[in-house]
């Protein structure tokens, strides 16, 4: 199977995505990349990038649309669009890939200050009072002195819906 | 009339031979007698599943004397009770109504003093703007950095480019000198070439000094060559046996030096 030889099912594994450094923040859009299917020395480490991060960062920014331009311009590059009609160039010449991420973190990544603020913002959108998969309680019958879940505890019958105390009624 | 027959049917099997020609005429009535039975038979029968029947009260009709005259009765407390329990939700009520005072009272203060999440906002998106000037810089190094690598490049293959042409140029002029040194050689022995003028002259030179180019070679690279033609006959000639340099090597010592002689005089020509 040759889908199992070399570095192509390492970096596929869920935990070399996780890996990821660049979480672009909420201003990004789109992310397009100019690199070279065959580079020479200067354009190898957007390559390389290319290789070992892209599925990296679609897998943390799963909103943000990425666009390969292999082969189109000499200078490999890198190119952001910002929901506020900007452009961020980056001339990614002679980078490896290790400084062409740590350049995309620094400039697009969210900072600390950023973190801060989505952190404050999540828990002033945190309300006891709902429930679900993505609150604080998944059931109402987690709350103490609440009836507990008829699939815990069976509820009596006049309570289900199976219940009708009219049999002559048709 | 049509039970009749039917009767008369079962009754009578010999008329079996008739029964074809009156069930084609009669068919259709046949079939609808049987299915009245059936119908009068049983008293519900739709060919259809068991509908199951909704539960409890149908919507239309009232709602039962139960329901409608029932009045909830509160327990009896006691007046003393009834006092604690009062103040008790006053006193609650005015700590939640001063609480939610003093929490909008603190957000109010955060988002004056630059805390709130505006605030907040407004500096990443100064930080975002320091942070694609500190970019565009970058990239601007870089570009100069790459023009004038490539400034270096250029020149450094123009200058090999340059020196190819050169070599190059060099090369075909000395081809160029050789030519027409050839050229100016082949002019010069044209003299001595055959032409109208001095043809006959020339026949008659190739007469008088004929240029043997019949030779035999050995392994060492002897060359024995054919014995000059005699131009006038003297005394009987000799009947030929072979070709004429069929000769047995070693006895006629005399013919290598001829032979040298030959090509001396070949060379000369």
């Amino acid at each position: 199977m040759p889908f199992m030889h070399g570095s192509m099912p390492l970096r596929r594994t869920f935990f070399y995505l996780q890996q990821g450094k660049v979480k672009f923040r909420d201003n990004v859009n789109v992310f397009a990349m100019g690199f070279h299917r065959n580079p020479n020395e200067q354009q190898s480490g957007a390559r390389d990038f290319v290789y070992w991060h892209w599925a990296q960062l679609q897998y943390h920014n799963p909103k943000v649309q990425l666009v390969k331009h292999a082969d189109k311009v000499i200078t490999p590059f890198a190119r952001a669009y910002l929901n506020d009609g900007r452009e961020v160039l980056f001339d990614l010449d002679g980078m490896r890939r290790e400084e062409i991420e740590q350049a995309l973190a620094k400039t697009l990544g969210k900072t600390e200050l950023v973190e801060r603020r989505e952190h404050l913002e999540s828990i002033a959108k945190l309300n006891p009072a709902d429930f679900g998969s993505k609150n604080e309680r998944q059931c109402m019958c987690e709350v103490q002195g609440q009836h507990p879940c008829t699939g815990l505890l069976r509820a009596p019958k006049c309570m289900t819906g199976k219940q009708r105390w009219n049999h002559n009624l048709i | 009339m049509i039970f009749f027959a039917i009767v008369n049917f079962q009754n009578s099997p010999k008329m079996l031979g008739s029964r074809l020609s009156s069930t084609i005429t009669t068919g259709r009535c046949l079939l609808a007698a049987t299915s009245h039975a059936e119908v009068t038979g049983s008293i519900q029968k739709r060919q259809m599943g068991r509908r199951q029947p909704k539960q409890g009260k149908p919507p239309i009709l009232p709602p039962s004397k139960k329901v409608l005259y029932h009045v909830v009765h509160a327990a009896w407390q006691k007046p003393e009770d009834v006092e604690e329990l009062l103040w008790r939700r006053h006193a609650y009520n005015n700590a939640v109504v001063s609480l939610r005072e003093v929490f909008r009272a603190e957000i109010a203060q955060n988002a004056s003093h630059g805390q709130g999440i505006e605030a907040m906002k407004e500096a990443e998106a100064l930080e975002f703007d320091e942070l694609i000037l500190e970019n565009q810089k970058r990239n601007e190094a870089k570009r100069a950095a790459r023009e004038s690598r490539e400034s270096e490049a250029t020149k450094e293959t123009k200058r090999v480019i340059l020196d190819e042409i050169h070599v190059e140029l060099e090369k075909r002029n000395l081809e160029k000198k050789a030519a027409e040194e050839e050229v100016k050689r082949a002019i010069e022995r044209s003299s001595g070439f055959v032409d109208r003028e001095n043809l006959e002259k020339k026949i008659l030179e190739a007469l008088e000094k004929p240029t043997i180019y019949d030779f035999a070679i050995d392994r060492a690279g002897n060359k024995y060559f054919v014995p000059q033609p005699v131009k006038y006959q003297e005394g009987t000639p000799t009947r030929q046996k072979g070709r004429l340099y069929d000769q047995t090597l070693g006895t006629q010592m005399g013919m290598m030096e001829e032979a040298a002689g030959g090509e001396k005089r070949h060379l000369e020509q």
